[in-house]
């Protein structure tokens, strides 16, 4: 799978009938996934033995910032504001059956920008969940193509 | 449709033609030949010959690529006086290649090649753009021509 086909969308409708609009003007971006771990030693075993405690998830991309495009206004809107974006990140389209990712609610926490003069001027973005209703959603794109949702921390989750 | 190269070679000769206002004769003239003819018994006037060179390109976001377009522009005048080449000669030619290639081609703050109206986003910029022959001295001792050679880089994020 390759990085250039992954996808980061926003939605510009209600989450129960998501519009999800890509921002196309991504470079480099990574995800970041990690569980915290919690030491669960014992006398009963000389092991270290470690327990997924809470995970922290994050999406960190620079986005080339260009005049009148709609995702560039939108996430640099919300980097100056409290609002928050319902997000779907993917290492695929969604409209490619396999694709596996997330879905959250998210703020944007940072948008620096390196304005060197040989430059073309990119933003450098991080966006994580924020407070919310919604739980953070591990996704799958499934057979239609559609999306399926899972929650992400029980026992048997799987990508649906 | 024209090969990208090939339109950017003609961007520039339109670009040089429109700012060399001032020619010293009426023989002076840019184009853009394919082949070329230093034949100084048939060369006439100031000519300025632009040539496409190379082109890379490679993906500079998950929707653009960004290309290097290289073009080569020669200069090539004939002394038609008696005697040697006088300096002064020389050095006028020699200040028409350094504003030819610093205000014409390589000013990165003005007009883009090719650029839509409207998207200021839009069109090429100088990357790079180096006089690099300021004159073929063989040239100027045996045949009495004034040859420079300017390298000019063009650069591009298209792909919207």
């Amino acid at each position: 799978m390759l990085g250039i086909n992954a996808k980061l969308y926003y939605n510009s409708a209600s989450y129960g009938s998501p519009t999800w609009v890509e921002v196309s003007l991504l470079s480099d971006c990574q995800l970041n996934f990690t569980w915290d771990e919690g030491a669960a030693d014992d006398r009963s075993d000389p092991a270290h033995r470690m327990v997924k405690t809470q995970f922290s998830l994050e999406v960190t991309g620079s986005l080339k910032k260009k005049i009148s495009n709609t995702a560039v206004d939108y996430l640099l809107d919300l980097a100056i504001s409290r609002a928050a974006g319902d997000f779907l990140v993917l290492d695929g389209p969604r409209t490619t059956v396999g694709s596996r990712g997330f879905r959250f609610d998210g703020q944007v926490f940072a948008a620096s920008e390196d304005q060197a003069l040989g430059n073309v001027i990119y933003a450098a973005l991080t966006v994580k969940p924020t407070d919310s209703d919604n739980l953070v959603k591990a996704v799958k794109v499934g057979a239609g193509p559609a999306l399926t949702f899972a929650t992400v921390g029980g026992d048997s989750t799987s990508f649906a | 449709m024209a090969a990208r190269i090939v339109e950017v070679r003609n961007a520039a000769v339109t670009k040089i033609g429109n700012a060399w206002v001032s020619r010293g004769s009426a023989d002076d003239a840019v184009s853009g030949p394919w082949r070329l003819d230093l034949d100084t018994k048939k060369l006439k006037g100031r000519q300025v010959f632009v040539f496409p060179s190379s082109y890379l390109g490679g993906p500079a976001n998950r929707l653009e690529d960004q290309s290097d377009y290289t073009l080569v522009v020669l200069v090539a005048e004939v002394f038609r006086g008696t005697g040697d080449v006088p300096d002064a000669w020389c050095d006028e030619r020699a200040l028409f290649c350094e504003w030819l290639a610093n205000t014409v081609l390589g000013a990165p703050r003005g007009e883009r090649l090719l650029a839509v109206e409207g998207d200021p986003d839009s069109g090429l910029w100088p990357e790079s753009v180096e006089v690099t022959t300021v004159y073929d001295v063989e040239e100027l001792a045996e045949r009495k021509l004034f040859l420079s050679v300017i390298t000019a880089t063009f650069r591009e994020d298209a792909g919207e």
